[in-house]
């Protein structure tokens, strides 16, 4: 009588569930090499329009915005607008890079690419701020949703173990097929799940978080409060995101582009959160790359004041219109002409 | 504050199949013995039910230790007198507890007009806890088991915690009779390969009726069950059936999944479903749906109620107040009430209209089918409808044409495909030998199959999947 372990059903069903485990396993392989090998589109369908749009442009050369949702939010034709008000003529176009965590990492991957594809910036206005710099960098885990390959992962472990992302990475790498089941099926099929959808009946608009009316921070400012003191906590700017700054620079540098590193208005609340030591380390940071890569620091940081803010750094829309006005008046147009005249 | 998804548990997410794998291997592969991994099986349901409430699991421990010692208490009483006591004391905590967390809002509302109060009725911030319909039922047949001299108290408080609180049945049933998970507690557990297999073809079937049916399914549902005014006849009977299969889809899938994770460990919980879109009348449905509540409901209350013992008329009271509690039971709204209402007429209808012998006929079959789905899905209707107010406009609308939004083709031509799929699948589980099919497949293959229907389920997840639907209950 042969053991329970080696009866014909328990063989057979060890051998299902080997082959069932191994086939799991080379198919999130597989995918997560076929998503490392896919075109930008795929994975990082943002960075891929800032692509098609600098295409868009042709030649010419142009100013770019780059950082995270703060320069996102502004509105880019206003600022395209005003820019060709102010310059006169035909004015230069400009290309709104910014995006949801989009810290210098990001810039630095969109701007390799905009050069290598012979892309023509002449003048780049980047959001910079103590906390985007900061070592770990709290996006880390977003980037490599979005652009890590495996070789990325293994050079970029530390840091992920540092931000405390290992979890979200580890997904990303080992369990592709499910967390990247929306971008799959659509390079699949081309077309955008879901699949299922009714004609909505009309339904009042949702209210976002309303604006600081002086009586001090909303809850959403709250909540973004205590995110931002955790990313300022043992503030270093010795990591992947200040080396990625120090790349992009010297990209620029070589290229003969102009770099404006543009301190981002925060709220009074946030400000209250940059100490003196954070503020020499981030200080002293600044004034070194700005004079090794011949960059500007313009500080737009207490520029703004906290009834212009929706939260705790993002700008209500006449906060938004009011920092356009300032960014082309006093950053964007003096240099474009000068680096115009330069040219 | 209900956790967010990253926190909670479900067991179609990696928390719960890293919990599932961990657990599985410290099972098997460490410990030897029973009560180890008794104990082990516990910590993991403790470890499940705090990633969805850390506090409300003291709720679910003292519940365990209050029966498992009121067990004793009857099993010891002296006299007839003194049993029947402690029982009602062992009852009533536990329903006292359900009766708190779950209905004093409902109940609040309910008599607040009754007193003139003009102004709305005040709302308690009152957390259900998850599962508690499920554990309170479970706690409740085992206090009449022993008072009824079924089963002997249980010694082992361990092995009562854990027949409570084992986590694949503890959020979401099957509702599990102490007679049939209590014996398996106390005796070893070996591994057997082909019941883990077993175990991970459920578990995934599970997952594939949950992702790639049920959460589909519900993107065309919610919207129209929340403004059916807004929908033409057409789509608002496509959502009703959809409904329909989405419930089924949803629950079957999470008890399939229950069932699968048991068996990983040895453990046999009780079968819930059995085809019901195939019952042929209402009281053969409830014979096929979520048969462990059908059945408690029949033994301790239909029965003790009376049943069928004391003529017509209280049989007829009997069935209606079953249904009307069981209706009650899934939530505290009129709707529920209704929803149990309807189903308790149905049965009381079937029983009392003397069909003709030739409406038995077997070629006939399909056509009582047909009605016995058209009249659970009308029912449905209540179930699902946030108020009574929508469900009586849907239904207005179902059944007198009405214009308004529909559906595109090609969303038509998908739901269409979901529906036959689902359909095909109840008649291979009514007419073909499953068990005997599978084992005809080669090992290599079915493997593949096995891990296709996994991935399948992990790329078709629907980004607004959600908690499943019973677990609100």
């Amino acid at each position: 009588m042969p053991s329970s372990r080696h009866r014909p059903d328990a063989v057979r069903a060890r051998r299902v569930l080997t082959v069932a485990a191994i086939a799991v396993a080379v198919a999130q392989l597989a995918a997560g090499l076929a998503l490392d090998t896919a075109p930008a589109r795929v994975r990082f369908a943002q960075g891929a329009r800032v692509l098609d749009q600098a295409r868009a442009l042709g030649g010419a050369p142009y100013v770019l915005l780059l950082g995270s949702s703060r320069f996102w939010q502004l509105d880019a034709d206003t600022a395209a607008v005003a820019l060709r008000e102010t310059v006169g003529g035909d004015g230069p176009g400009l290309l709104k890079g910014a995006m949801p965590a989009g810290d210098p990492i990001v810039a630095d991957y969109l701007l390799e690419r905009l050069l290598a594809e012979g892309s023509h910036p002449r003048l780049i206005a980047l959001e910079i701020s103590p906390e985007i710099i900061a070592n770990p960098s709290r996006w880390v885990a977003e980037h490599a949703v979005r652009f890590f390959t495996w070789r990325d992962v293994a050079v970029w472990t530390p840091e992920i173990v540092r931000a405390g992302k290992t979890r979200q990475v580890a997904a990303a790498r080992f369990a592709p097929i499910h967390l990247y089941r929306r971008e799959l099926l659509t390079w699949i099929t081309g077309v955008q799940p879901p699949y299922l959808r009714v004609a909505a009946a009309v339904q009042a608009a949702a209210a976002g978080p309303a604006d600081h009316d002086g009586a001090g921070p909303n809850a959403v400012t709250l909540f973004g409060l205590r995110e931002t003191r955790k990313w300022l906590r043992r503030y270093r700017v010795d990591g992947g995101a200040a080396r990625a700054l120090e790349r992009l620079l010297a990209r620029c540098h070589d290229a003969g582009i102009r770099v404006a590193l543009v301190g981002v208005p925060v709220s009074s609340w946030v400000r209250e959160l940059y100490t003196p030591e954070i503020e020499r380390t981030f200080g002293a940071y600044i004034d070194r790359v700005s004079r090794r890569y011949g960059a500007e620091f313009v500080d737009y940081r207490a520029k703004v004041p906290d009834r212009f803010f929706r939260d705790h750094h993002h700008l209500n829309r006449r906060g938004s219109e009011l920092f356009v006005r300032l960014l082309v008046a006093e950053v964007l147009a003096p240099r474009w002409s000068a680096s115009a005249a330069a040219s | 504050m209900p956790p967010g998804r990253e926190d909670r548990m479900l067991f179609h997410d990696a928390p719960f199949l890293w919990l599932l794998l961990a657990t599985c291997v410290a099972y098997w592969g460490v410990l030897r013995t029973r009560r180890a991994r008794n104990l082990l099986l516990l910590g993991a349901s403790v470890v499940f039910y705090t990633r969805w409430s850390a506090p409300l699991v003291l709720l679910v421990v003292a519940t365990a230790l209050y029966d498992y010692g009121m067990a004793l208490a009857i099993e010891a009483a002296p006299t007839a007198r003194g049993r029947r006591a402690r029982l009602v004391a062992a009852v009533v905590v536990p329903l006292g507890l359900l009766a708190y967390f779950k209905y004093t809002n409902f109940l609040v509302a309910q008599v607040w007009p009754l007193f003139g109060a003009s102004r709305p009725p005040p709302v308690f911030a009152i957390v259900l806890p998850l599962g508690i319909s499920f554990y309170t039922f479970e706690t409740i047949a085992y206090v009449i088991d022993v008072y009824r001299r079924r089963i002997p108290a249980e010694r082992d408080i361990v092995n009562y915690a854990l027949f409570l609180l084992f986590f694949p049945h503890l959020i979401a049933g099957p509702i599990v009779r102490p007679g049939q998970l209590l014996p398996q507690l106390r005796r070893g557990r070996p591994l057997d390969w082909s019941r883990v297999e077993v175990g991970v073809r459920l578990f995934v079937l599970g997952m594939l009726k949950k992702a790639v049916v049920a959460d589909q399914l519900a993107l065309i549902v919610d919207p129209v069950f929340a403004r059916p005014d807004s929908y033409a006849t057409g789509t608002l009977w496509t959502a009703a059936v959809s409904y329909a299969v989405q419930i089924y889809c949803d629950f079957s899938g999470y008890s399939d999944m229950a069932i699968g994770a048991a068996h990983l460990l040895g453990i046999t919980l009780p079968t819930n479903f059995r085809m019901p879109y195939f019952a042929a009348n209402p009281a053969e449905f409830w014979r096929r749906w979520h048969i462990t509540l059908s059945t408690w409901l029949r033994d301790y209350l239909y029965i003790p109620l009376g049943g069928n013992r004391h003529g017509t008329l209280m049989t007829y009271r009997n069935l209606l107040l079953t249904m009307l509690l069981g209706g009650l039971w899934h939530g505290a709204a009129w709707t529920f009430v209704v929803w149990g209402g309807y189903h308790g007429m149905l049965l009381a209808l079937h029983r009392a209209i003397p069909w003709p012998a030739w409406t038995g006929r077997p070629s006939l079959r399909p056509f009582r089918v047909a009605l016995t789905f058209f009249l659970v899905c009308v029912g449905w209707v209540f179930f699902r409808a946030a108020s009574l107010g929508l469900a009586a406009t849907m239904l207005a609308r179902m059944f007198a044409p009405a214009a308004g939004l529909g559906l595109a083709p090609g969303v038509s031509a998908l739901v269409a495909a979901i529906l036959g799929t689902v359909l095909v699948a109840h008649l291979v589980g009514t007419f073909a030998d499953v068990p005997r099919l599978v084992r005809a497949v080669p090992a290599p293959i079915l493997g593949t199959a096995l891990a296709g229907g996994f991935l399948l389920a992990a790329l078709l997840a629907p980004d607004t999947g959600g908690a499943f639907i019973y677990f609100q209950f």
